[in-house]
């Protein structure tokens, strides 16, 4: 059975490098807290290093392409930033990494002002040959991380609900074709959470004409996958590497919509061999009766210095060619 | 004596010793007037906390970069990773584990015995713990995280007994990452004891900003004398699981947070010290900051201390009125 095979990372890049020319952001923001730049050239400087990223991306031969999330503070607070209804506090580690979030508060009901991510969006669109996925983090992983005084994160991913779908809307009037939900925390669970159904109904009802998906990584989600296989989405991307526990599940399993196989480690300097995760990927497709099949990175390419995310970029798009790559 | 008080282990590098590092990052200055700004500005951190009155003291670090990259460019088997983003604007390099990890020689104990000879006062030791060296490492060779740890716990052992043998009577063997995955919390306590088991000195770990909630009273077999713990930055809320578990070990208890620009009162430090006060006794309670202090100006690293000293002694002061 013929594979296509697409590839494209899984949502952040790294915003620095280590030349001169790669410091521009870090540069800006630190002039910036110096009282030395405006935050019009912060913006600049986000845009500049958005395109920057969106280059690589195309350069390496990948079929999909993000912003990079250049602009975000981290995963978690840069949408909540955007919303009413938080507040922003201290310092949390995020999943069992060496980096950190600023923990969104709770401080009243939530609602969606305006678009957050959707500028950033459309800059990287105007830049970008392939298509741009836009990246939400989803109701149940900002619940999950946010300081609830005493509310259940259960009602709070309720709560929280409306203002995702209204950005999932403004994205999709914006002309986003590719719209993917982040739901590490799933990972944290062992039976799936009602409200993630929920969510996943809205946002499908929300999305246009996008295709939406949803990312689980930080872990293996095996007794998860049956019932994520069963969401209204059009892509699921999994983590293999540090949720290579998924794959025995995941072999038994007859998805109805392509995969996105997170096969690169974008946790470890180690560069795969791309006829290795070819292999992989065709032994998955092959066991899944899959036709179709993206390949991505395991998480952020964010944990990796730029150099070796750039390697990792390259593996990607071999790894998709020999499967049976291009659109 | 008791409520002593001390420093997690970074000081901010003054601008004339960055701009030194930058000059030698690009071969326009020799080691040796690297090392000289390096000595003259921890030289100024010791007077500094000798002048507040801190009773446990630091070298700051000054000759540091990132407290596991520092460790990683003094042994084999290693090399370092371009930047890497931590949170915001903060970036750091990275070990690379590429072969088997040596260690060729003592890597701190000059620093150490140079920065004891200026000061009566004790000085403490610092390594970074082998747990944390090896999550913060991308490893290339062991391919497991539990022999990866234990190499580098093999190296800080050698490492920690030749600061004893120095004559170091504080030896800190920091463990951040620790938080990291409460299920390896028998690998944290199994590397570390191999480093502190037998130490002829009192045994430190700091750590911070994770969800302790799932680690304690687990964490309280870690084998060392003293726990120094972020407390400010989470609103003290360890405090309630305190109570309910009691404290066992001494407590390093941070009272100012090290994250934001915003000077403590004094008012504000010496509430949250009667507050660790409720639960832990004071002969078992030392005072310092959350975390190191690199991340803040010189400035505002100093007034913080200060902070922290003049409160610490007007707690000091109430608790030998009631005696």
């Amino acid at each position: 059975m013929a594979v296509r095979c697409r590839a494209g990372v899984l949502n952040a890049y790294p915003r620095v490098g280590d030349t001169a020319e790669d410091q521009l952001l870090r540069r800006t923001l630190a002039r910036r807290d110096a009282g030395e730049a405006t935050d019009v050239e912060v913006a600049r400087a986000e845009e500049t290093v958005a395109e920057a990223a969106v280059q690589e991306q195309e350069e390496a031969g990948l079929d999909w392409v993000t912003d990079g999330q250049v602009g975000w503070y981290d995963p978690v607070s840069h949408i909540a930033r955007g919303l009413e209804g938080f507040a922003i506090g201290g310092l949390l580690r995020w999943f069992d990494t060496n980096t950190y979030i600023r923990q969104p508060e709770r401080t009243g009901p939530v609602r969606h002002r305006a678009p957050i991510t959707v500028a950033a969006f459309e800059h990287a669109r105007r830049v970008a040959r392939k298509p741009v996925k836009a990246v939400l983090a989803g109701p149940w992983t900002l619940a999950a991380h946010t300081k609830l005084d005493g509310i259940r994160t259960e009602a709070f991913a309720e709560e929280i609900l409306p203002a995702l779908v209204a950005e999932v809307r403004a994205l999709a009037a914006a002309g986003a074709t590719h719209i993917q939900i982040d739901e590490p925390s799933l990972t944290l669970e062992a039976t799936l959470p009602r409200e993630v159904r929920d969510a996943s109904e809205a946002f499908a009802a929300a999305k246009g004409k996008a295709e939406l998906g949803l990312a689980v990584y930080f872990g293996g989600v095996p007794t998860l996958l049956p019932a994520l296989l069963e969401l209204p989405y059009d892509f699921l991307s999994l983590d293999l590497v540090q949720g290579a526990a998924t794959l025995p599940a995941l072999r038994r399993s007859r998805p109805r919509a392509p995969l996105h196989l997170g096969l690169v480690d974008a946790r470890n300097t180690r560069l795969e061999d791309p006829s290795t995760v070819a292999g992989t990927l065709r032994e998955i497709a092959k066991a899944t009766n899959s036709s179709e099949v993206g390949i991505t990175t395991s998480n952020s390419l964010e944990f990796l210095p730029r150099n070796r995310a750039r390697d990792k970029l390259r593996i990607l798009a071999m790894a998709a060619a020999s499967v049976g790559g291009g659109a | 004596m008791s409520l002593l008080t001390t420093h997690v282990g970074s000081f901010p590098k003054p601008p004339e010793l960055q701009r030194a590092r930058t000059k030698f990052s690009k071969g326009e200055i020799t080691a040796e007037a690297l090392r000289e700004k390096e000595l003259a500005a921890t030289r100024e951190w010791i007077d500094f906390q000798e002048e507040i009155g801190l009773d446990i003291l630091v070298d700051g670090e000054q000759y540091r970069g990132d407290m596991a990259a520092y460790f990683a460019e003094n042994l084999e088997g290693t090399t370092t990773s371009g930047l890497v983003r931590s949170y915001g604007n903060r970036y750091y390099k990275k070990p690379i584990v590429s072969g088997e990890l040596r260690r060729s020689g003592p890597i701190t104990v000059e620093w150490w015995k140079t920065v004891q000879e200026w000061t009566d006062k004790p000085v403490k030791g610092m390594l970074t713990g082998p747990y944390t060296m090896m999550d913060w490492s991308f490893d290339e060779h062991y391919g497991s995280r539990r022999e990866c740890a234990l190499a580098f716990a093999r190296i800080l052992r050698d490492e920690a007994r030749d600061l004893a043998a120095a004559g170091a009577k504080w030896i800190q063997v920091d463990e951040p990452a620790l938080s990291a995955r409460a299920d390896e919390l028998p690998l944290v306590i199994e590397s570390l004891g191999i480093v502190t088991r037998g130490l002829p000195a009192k045994t430190i770990t700091h750590t911070c900003f994770g969800n302790y909630e799932q680690l304690y009273p687990g964490m309280l077999q870690l084998p060392v004398d003293q726990i120094d713990l972020e407390m400010s930055n989470s609103g003290l809320d360890l405090l309630e699981l305190f109570r309910k578990y009691p404290f066992t070990k001494e407590l390093a208890f941070g009272v100012v947070d090290v994250h934001t620009h915003v000077i403590e009162s004094k008012a504000l430090v010496v509430e949250r010290i009667q507050r660790a006060l409720q639960v832990i006794p004071p002969e078992r309670l030392y005072i310092d900051p959350d975390c190191g202090l690199k991340t803040r100006t010189v400035d505002e690293a100093k007034a913080k201390m200060r902070v922290l000293a003049e409160a610490a002694r007007e707690v000091r002061a109430g608790l030998a009125a009631k005696e």
